[in-house]
């Protein structure tokens, strides 16, 4: 059975823009927490975004995260036009980044993310082609 | 002082420490509240002026999170801890309304841009500066009772 | 304060440099900006952080600190270790955070 939906949308996410980094994942957070959903569903679906939306910002040429929102059900789809991930189980090994200075610098690209959102997620998926784009397809289960 | 590597607080929560430390100590259980330190004592033990959120002074602060990396802080940071940073960009404060976190303290003397403290306003996060360096910081919260937030790698 | 005793009260692993482990430590300094600890860092330091990048050797080096101390379960990667063991900078570890690393250390030190 496919469950209603109680919300849905899809966020662009700009390439190489840090100043709003985080401004999507602390809108749907704001959306999650006025439907009542508990707090450590609240953070881990805004942390997954967030990384999420790090992780276009920081590789990617431009993104969109798309949010559907059940009574029981998160999914969140992040898909980029980027370089792709080479290697996605050395990516999913703390403390390996490809991240460059400037990212590292203001406290970010310390290879946590993707280990982070798969903690934070209960089903995670990661659909990556080098040269193209990756796709992540992270599921929080509310039960 | 109370030596103990496990510590039974009576109808609180029973915190088991990792690892062999003979000089640990807590005055307080740090996941029931009840501590001595509050956000106008930590302004004190820092010689600290406060940016924003000038209404949260007499919030609890129990435990707190150094360090410069936000993914880090993304990853281990837990909620109602107080983020100990050298870092000003407007980031540190998303990422602390992400995490739940209850307070910023920027160190080093290190004064953050208009923008972050808007932001900070804005999110409702205060911000609180100290001159020390973020050891003598850490340090000094320790000594007054403060917990780190303590996960074992692994732990999710 | 030298830095054996560090180890032995912290309960640290030693990753290199046993044989250096004698010299006397001034002070810590936590950082994960390499900017940072280069600029306000000070001589014969304990460097508490989670960078484990083999850059970090080079910094303690020219800093002259007494070790580095990788904190929440980091470990040093294997050229990061083989840089350490040629400067002669030892590489210490713990699942600790690094607030709780630094706390401890700042209570020997002021005790």
């Amino acid at each position: 059975m496919v469950p209603t939906l109680k919300y849905k949308n899809t966020f662009p996410v700009e390439g190489g823009n840090f100043d709003n980094a985080g401004v999507i994942s602390l809108q749907i957070k704001n959306i999650i927490r006025d439907m009542g959903f508990p707090d450590d569903i609240q953070r881990r679906a805004a942390i997954a975004i967030y990384e999420s939306e790090l992780n276009i910002i920081s590789y990617a040429r431009a993104g969109n995260i798309n949010v559907r929102i059940a009574p029981h059900l998160i999914c969140i789809d992040a898909a980029d036009e980027g370089p792709g991930i080479e290697d996605i189980d050395r990516a999913m090994k703390d403390g390996y980044s490809t991240a460059n200075d400037r990212i590292r610098e203001m406290g970010f690209g310390a290879g946590m993310g993707l280990s982070n959102i798969k903690k934070c997620s209960d089903k995670f998926e990661i659909i990556s082609e080098t040269n193209k784009g990756t796709h992540l397809k992270i599921l929080i289960d509310i039960n | 002082m109370i030596v103990v590597n496990t510590l039974k607080i009576t109808n609180h929560q029973t915190l088991a420490i990792s690892g062999f430390n003979p000089f640990y100590r807590i005055k307080s259980c740090s996941i029931c509240g009840k501590t001595e330190v509050k956000l106008s004592k930590l302004i004190d033990i820092l010689d600290a002026t406060i940016m924003s959120g000038e209404e949260h002074l007499d919030m609890d602060v129990n435990t707190a999170f150094s360090a410069d990396l936000m993914s880090d802080v993304l990853a281990f940071a837990k909620p109602k801890s107080i983020l100990l940073t050298g870092l000003t960009n407007p980031q540190v404060v998303r990422t602390a309304s992400i995490l739940d976190a209850s307070a910023i303290v920027i160190v080093r003397g290190k004064i953050p841009p208009a923008e972050t403290v808007e932001l900070a306003k804005e999110l409702n996060i205060p911000i609180v500066l100290t001159k020390y360096i973020l050891f003598e910081t850490s340090g000094r919260l320790f000594m007054n009772g403060m917990v780190g937030c303590v996960e074992k790698i692994g732990d999710s | 304060m030298t830095l054996i005793s560090l180890v032995k009260t912290l309960n640290l692993t030693v990753r290199c440099c046993k044989e250096k482990l004698d010299c006397n430590v001034t002070g810590g300094y936590i950082g994960d900006l390499l900017s940072d600890v280069i600029a306000n860092s000070d001589k014969g330091n304990v460097w508490i952080t989670r960078q484990s990048h083999q850059n970090i050797v080079a910094v303690a080096e020219l800093k002259e600190h007494a070790g580095i101390i990788l904190v929440r379960g980091r470990e040093p990667e294997e050229e990061t270790l083989e840089k350490a063991v040629k400067a002669g900078i030892p590489i210490l570890s713990t699942a600790l955070p690094g607030f709780e690393v630094a706390g401890r250390i700042y209570e020997l030190i002021k005790r």
